[in-house]
């Protein structure tokens, strides 16, 4: 083990060029979570999502007959996205990661908007 | 000799060492698999409650005995509080998850102990929601199809809450971020967090014996070796940066599970609830 160790540290530093496949490495290494926010950009999110909230119960206890499902359909995505997009990080991360997320929930929603029309339950 | 500038990113010097280790971190996406991993069981989650959303809403009206849904779901005030609890826990663990980045350790587990606090009180209320269901209005998972469906789903949301919980609290108690700290349990969270313990002088492996023929070579042909470049980036400090961002990372994959089961809420909160 010794004759590789010893002189390993005498080597020359190896330098990595900008762009190059070993920089996308040592990144991927050294920073592998996504797009960074402050705790004061969170708190505004969350603020978002609170009011959202509250909207969403106010709208329930109006009668506007078909609008309040078209509501709360808006409000729900609208939660969802914020939540989705800042507080799990996927807007500016990997697309790959985006299309492993959005390919099973579009989906998802298909079956459900095709469930909803076949059985015309909802 | 030229300045680099905006446009000219200058070049890295790294150890030698830091080159070998970096071959053990090369994956076919240049991604954490791990990462990539959770995103994929959270896309298969998606499928896994949209097939038992979708059972709910066939079923949601097929009363043939006990109460109907409209006399269960009237009550807004608990789920609402339910549903604010929750999102209140996420924004915890974004702060948690800000604080494992900043290497904070007492804020991490401060906020991390919150979200595990704020998804309890979730479990507990949910837990008071069904026994109310099943003393006063009389109805178990057998009464009725749509009693069956609703218990299912927020019952399966439950038990996801419930695995979150452990996670976090866990999460708290073990995960030193700094990398230099003792963790708890060393020989046990060596296997389960993925991180081998090293000390800061240790090698990953034993050098392949090509690099090092290569390296000698390179070495005898050389006319004196020039001085490190300044700013050179040591093994030492490379597995330092990678061990905090290892333990950040474990604090994110756990965070993007939280997260999920928030917004699995969301959308139970609307078609549950708010469209009776």
């Amino acid at each position: 083990m010794s004759d590789g160790h010893d002189g390993h540290h005498d080597e020359a530093p190896v330098r990595i060029e900008p762009g190059s496949e070993d920089e996308r490495i040592l990144n991927s290494v050294l920073h592998p979570g996504g797009e960074h926010y402050t705790d004061r950009f969170f708190f505004w999110i969350f603020v978002w999502l609170a009011i959202i909230t509250v909207v969403e119960i106010f709208v329930t206890f109006v009668e506007m007959v078909a609008l309040n499902r078209f509501l709360l359909v808006g409000l729900g995505i609208g939660k969802f996205a914020l939540v989705v997009m800042y507080f799990m990080h996927l807007k500016g991360d990997n697309k790959l990661y985006q299309m492993l997320f959005v390919g099973p929930l579009l989906l998802s929603i298909a079956i459900l908007v095709s469930v909803i029309a076949l059985f015309n339950n909802f | 000799m030229a300045h680099p500038t905006a446009q000219q990113p200058e070049a890295i010097y790294i150890d030698p060492q830091i080159d070998d280790a970096l071959d053990h971190h090369r994956t076919t996406t240049g991604l954490s698999h791990r990462k990539l991993a959770m995103w994929l069981f959270l896309g298969s989650e998606c499928m896994f409650f949209g097939g038992l959303i979708g059972t709910f809403l066939v079923y949601q009206n097929n009363v043939t005995a006990g109460a109907t849904r409209e006399e269960v779901l009237s009550s807004l005030g608990l789920v609402s509080v339910m549903a604010f609890v929750l999102l209140v826990s996420s924004f915890f663990m974004v702060l948690g998850l800000n604080a494992a980045k900043r290497g904070d350790q007492k804020m991490f587990m401060v906020w991390i102990l919150a979200t595990a606090f704020c998804g309890a009180f979730f479990i507990g209320a949910q837990g008071f929601e069904f026994w109310s269901f099943v003393t006063h209005e009389h109805i178990t998972p057998r009464t009725n199809l749509f009693a069956a469906s609703f218990m299912i789903l927020t019952g399966f949301h439950g038990a996801h809450v419930t695995l979150g919980i452990v996670w976090l609290i866990f999460l708290a108690f073990m995960v030193r971020l700094d990398p230099h700290a003792k963790p708890m349990m060393a020989n046990v969270m060596g296997s389960i967090r993925g991180v081998p313990e090293r000390g800061p002088d240790e090698r990953l492996e034993p050098r392949p014996r090509h690099r090092r023929f290569i390296a000698f070579v390179r070495e005898q042909f050389s006319q004196g070796a020039p001085p490190p470049p300044v700013g050179t980036m040591t093994f030492e400090d490379f597995e330092y940066r990678r061990l905090k961002e290892e333990r950040a990372l474990n604090v994110e994959i756990a965070g993007l599970y939280w997260h999920f089961v928030d917004i699995v809420w969301v959308v139970l909160f609307a078609i549950i609830y708010l469209f009776t």
